[in-house]
């Protein structure tokens, strides 16, 4: 099955290093944290959707179809 | 120099109680049965003498020491039992008048801010420029003397061609986000000018001035493939790299439409909102998707996050693009905040491609996008104290509304520089 790449926003107070292990122990990849912006990009098999996990804000799915403007 | 006169109470009148105060305070005391015209009373006074009011037991004495007057007060032996200083009365009319002249005063500041925010919100009316520079005509950039010195820019798009003769004393930083392509070279050209609106300077060939932020320090993100295509994954890259960086302005010629009543990304606004908090600016192009005027279509992604500035573009004709996008998805998210130049702009081309040599004539909300992003570099110099949040007010305030055009279509309105 193929591997979906998703961005997931912390809740406000929720550390990285503490979910991290949570995600790991899913079978999700992490792929990178940005800590200013408290984002997580990560990869997995599984559908993930934003109640996915409580203490993302919101998970979205990678879009690649932003395009030039001209 | 201004002497005192006092007003001094007695208890009586007698010789010697005259005769103490005379003493006291080393006048001469003319009682007032004694005026006369020839002997008024301000010229007794004046001289450094009194005059005792008998009907009225009081003295009025000239240039006295306050102090001495207060001790005589708890002096037992003293008859002075009062006294206060001359005050200016005026009549009640004269007041009346200095009251109404304050009202006047302020009705006049009322009135001017009124006729000043009137002017500033005069709409454009849609006369034609017919330039090749038309854009910075538009928004008054020739008569502005900022050059966005100092601030740090940051132009995420297909690269840059760093090798552009005009660009070739300029310090340029970059990284690439897309795998095997290179930051600082730009087959596709779209990147090199929307950097050149934003930052550039003159022509080399005629002189004539086509960039906004000439002195501003030039960053260059490459987020979109030489193909002019890009991910969720390169664009969150590049802005936390640049937000890591600490640049001020995030400049986004690209979009992802988006359907009719669509919600926005919830992550493009805590990106947005992130990058405020860390005193940055996104700005992001509403989006190429109309066919106007038929159909016009919402404002594209990531421009119809509330925490990212969404720009549309204009002709040069003062009319709305017809491929400029709208803020139609208003009630889920999606306005158009301001709109810019974005019809047969001239900017710098990768070299030997442009139609002019190194330049070329591109339209789209691409080219209105660095339109702001370079003004907002010129607001930053301006007013260094004022957070990226307040820029965007600033923007939004200073725009001229475009006569018969809707604030679906173009927001607040057209950019101007501040002179």
């Amino acid at each position: 099955m193929d591997m979906t790449t998703y961005f997931g926003v912390l809740k406000d107070g929720i550390s990285f290093t503490k979910i991290k292990k949570k995600l790991s122990d899913s079978g999700i990849i992490i792929l990178d944290y940005y800590p200013k912006l408290k984002i997580i990009k990560f990869k997995t098999e599984k559908k993930i959707s934003g109640t996915s996990f409580d203490f993302f804000v919101t998970v979205e799915e990678e879009k690649n179809d932003f395009f030039i403007q001209s | 120099m201004s002497k005192n006169r006092y007003i001094v109470l007695l208890n009586d009148q007698n010789q010697s109680s005259i005769q103490n105060v005379e003493k006291e305070f080393s006048v001469s005391i003319t009682s007032s049965e004694n005026l006369s015209k020839e002997n008024r009373s301000f010229d007794i006074i004046d001289n450094y003498n009194a005059v005792l009011y008998k009907n009225l037991g009081a003295v009025v004495v000239d240039d006295v020491d306050e102090h001495q007057l207060t001790r005589s007060l708890i002096d037992n032996k003293s008859p002075i039992v009062y006294f206060e200083k001359e005050r200016d009365f005026f009549p009640a009319d004269e007041m009346v008048l200095i009251d109404g002249l304050k009202v006047g005063v302020d009705q006049l500041k009322n009135k001017i801010l009124e006729l000043e925010d009137f002017i500033r919100k005069k709409p454009i009316p849609q006369t034609s420029l017919t330039e090749l520079e038309w854009g910075l005509k538009a928004i008054g950039i020739g008569e502005t003397q900022f050059s966005g010195k100092g601030v740090d820019v940051c132009i995420l798009d297909t690269g840059f061609d760093v090798l552009h003769p005009d660009f070739a004393d300029r310090e340029i930083e970059g990284k690439s986000f897309i795998e095997g392509e290179d930051w600082n070279k730009d087959p596709n050209g779209h990147g090199t000018h929307c950097a050149g609106i934003a930052c550039g300077n003159v022509r080399n060939d005629t002189g004539k001035r086509y960039g906004i932020a000439k002195d501003c320090n030039l960053k260059i993100g490459k987020v979109l493939s030489d193909s002019g295509k890009g991910t969720t994954g390169s664009i969150i890259d590049a802005i936390d790299w640049a937000i890591t960086k600490k640049f001020r302005i995030i400049s986004l010629s690209l979009a992802s439409p988006v359907k009719l009543n669509e919600k926005p990304s919830l992550l493009f606004e805590v990106v947005g909102n992130r990058a405020l908090e860390n005193n940055c600016l996104i700005i992001a192009a509403a989006g190429n998707d109309s066919k106007r005027p038929s159909l016009p279509v919402p404002v594209s992604a990531p421009a119809n996050s509330l925490s990212i500035m969404a720009v549309a573009a204009i002709d040069n004709q003062m009319r709305i693009a017809r491929f400029s996008n709208a803020g139609i998805n208003a009630g889920t998210g999606g306005n158009i905040n301001v709109c810019a130049p974005g019809v047969d702009i001239l900017s710098s081309y990768s070299r030997k491609n442009g139609s002019f040599g190194n330049y070329v004539l591109l339209s789209g909300t691409s080219m209105a996008t660095p339109h702001v992003s370079g003004l907002a570099a010129l607001y930053m110099e301006q007013f260094p104290e004022v957070s990226a949040k307040e820029i965007w007010e600033l923007l939004e305030s200073r725009a001229k509304p475009i006569e018969g055009l809707k604030y679906r279509d173009i927001g607040k309105g057209l950019i101007q520089a501040i002179h």
